[in-house]
């Protein structure tokens, strides 16, 4: 299964990456520090799963979300931010492949309650099928 | 022939007569008024000197003409207490009295409306005879003219001094009409610059806030993210992956505490100095 880690600070990217490991094996991880990258990578990549930072220069992780809705690519997105703001998050809720608003930093039990949470969910709905195509790998 | 000739006497007295009412009714001062009396005076009685006083509460002007073309308009002037004109002022009896020096008759009357306004003629003349008889009715009309010519004009230079009166009024109004609104004008350019800068100070204060939102806790949760992870991951891998990136944020964070700091003070002075 594909991830990408879209955050304009490496150090961010390489703990995330770290604990993705730790809690799944069949992930295949990339990590972006430069969004324009990943956004070309996303169409030729389809990652099932998208961890977006929102506050980085030149392109934000909002410039990102409209993008994909824009070109209508519907890929379940978890925003991993460094600000609580309360209009960030009202935001978040306009763009209906966000399914979670974490605050930084996520340590290995916010990864592990978070792929739980989405595995949970993941009977009902298509994103959680997506996050978890093999429930015995699942830690 | 008597009666032609008393015809053509009362209409050459009745032709001076309609001159000296038109002449005085067309002057349009009180200063002027004795010159024109002067021009037509002495086609209706025969004189030396002719005085007239126009007498009000507020106080006594004259009027003085005499044959040989002198003229004045005195403003408050005031009887000599021992002449004719005074006793006469005081008892109101028509006075008639022969001058020691010249042998000329002195006449004087006074004449009383009731409307606190009173008159007073007095002329001198050789004519020992129609003065006292004859022209008594002319007088009277001479009288009633002058007096209603002299308050009439009074009554416009009233008019006027009062209209001066309104107009620096209404001027100096203006100005202070112009002063107010040049306050106005000052008041609202006061209110505009400080509400622009509080509209500035505003988005600034903002701007902090979104900055401490961001880029102050941007930094202290890769930290926080970098000392969490010291336990899910082998010492080596810590000391060789983790580590060296740990100095990077930390300096990172001070220098975003620094600037929240810069920035929050440049706010405050804005703000006091607003």
């Amino acid at each position: 299964m594909k991830v990408f880690l879209i955050d304009d600070q490496k150090i961010t990217n390489v703990l995330n990456k770290k604990y993705l490991n730790m809690i799944r094996e069949d992930l295949v991880i990339y990590d972006f520090d430069d969004p324009e990258l990943a956004l070309e990578a996303l169409e030729r990549e389809k990652p099932a799963l998208i961890f977006l930072d929102l506050n980085m220069p030149i392109v934000s992780g909002w410039d990102i979300l409209s993008f994909m809705r824009n070109h209508h690519i519907e890929i379940p997105v978890i925003i991993l931010t460094s600000s609580n703001s309360q209009q960030d998050r009202e935001k978040a809720t306009l763009y209906h492949n966000v399914f979670s608003f974490q605050l930084k930093p996520l340590t290995k039990i916010g990864f592990t309650d978070l792929l739980d949470g989405a595995l949970k969910s993941g009977n009902e709905g298509e994103i959680g099928s997506k996050l978890v195509p093999d429930q015995n790998t699942e830690k | 022939m008597e009666g032609t000739q008393s015809y053509l006497g009362y209409k050459i007295l009745f032709e001076a007569m309609v001159r000296f009412s038109a002449g005085i009714s067309e002057v349009k001062s009180l200063e002027n008024l004795p010159g024109e009396i002067s021009r037509h005076l002495k086609y209706l009685i025969n004189f030396q000197d002719f005085r007239f006083y126009y007498v009000v509460p507020e106080g006594m002007d004259g009027i003085l003409v005499d044959k040989g073309g002198y003229t004045s308009y005195e403003f408050r002037c005031h009887l000599d207490p021992n002449s004719v004109e005074a006793e006469v002022m005081e008892t109101g009896i028509p006075t008639q009295v022969t001058c020691s020096e010249t042998g000329h008759q002195i006449h004087c009357w006074k004449f009383t409306t009731g409307r606190n306004q009173d008159s007073l003629i007095r002329i001198r003349s050789q004519d020992t005879v129609s003065l006292a008889e004859n022209s008594i009715p002319i007088i009277k009309v001479i009288n009633k003219m002058v007096a209603a010519r002299v308050e009439n004009l009074k009554m416009i230079d009233l008019i006027h001094r009062q209209n001066q009166k309104l107009e620096t009024l209404t001027v100096s109004l203006h100005s202070k009409n112009e002063e107010v609104r040049e306050l106005n004008r000052l008041q609202e350019a006061t209110i505009e610059v400080k509400t622009a800068r509080l509209k500035s100070s505003n988005s600034k204060l903002k701007a902090l806030i979104q900055f401490n939102s961001h880029q102050l806790r941007e930094p202290l949760t890769r930290v926080l993210g970098m000392i969490a992870i010291k336990d899910d991951i082998p010492q080596g891998e810590f000391i060789s992956d983790i580590l060296p990136l740990m100095q990077e944020s930390v300096l990172d964070l001070d220098l975003a505490v620094r600037e929240v700091i810069e920035r929050s003070e440049l706010l405050k002075e804005e703000i006091e100095t607003t």
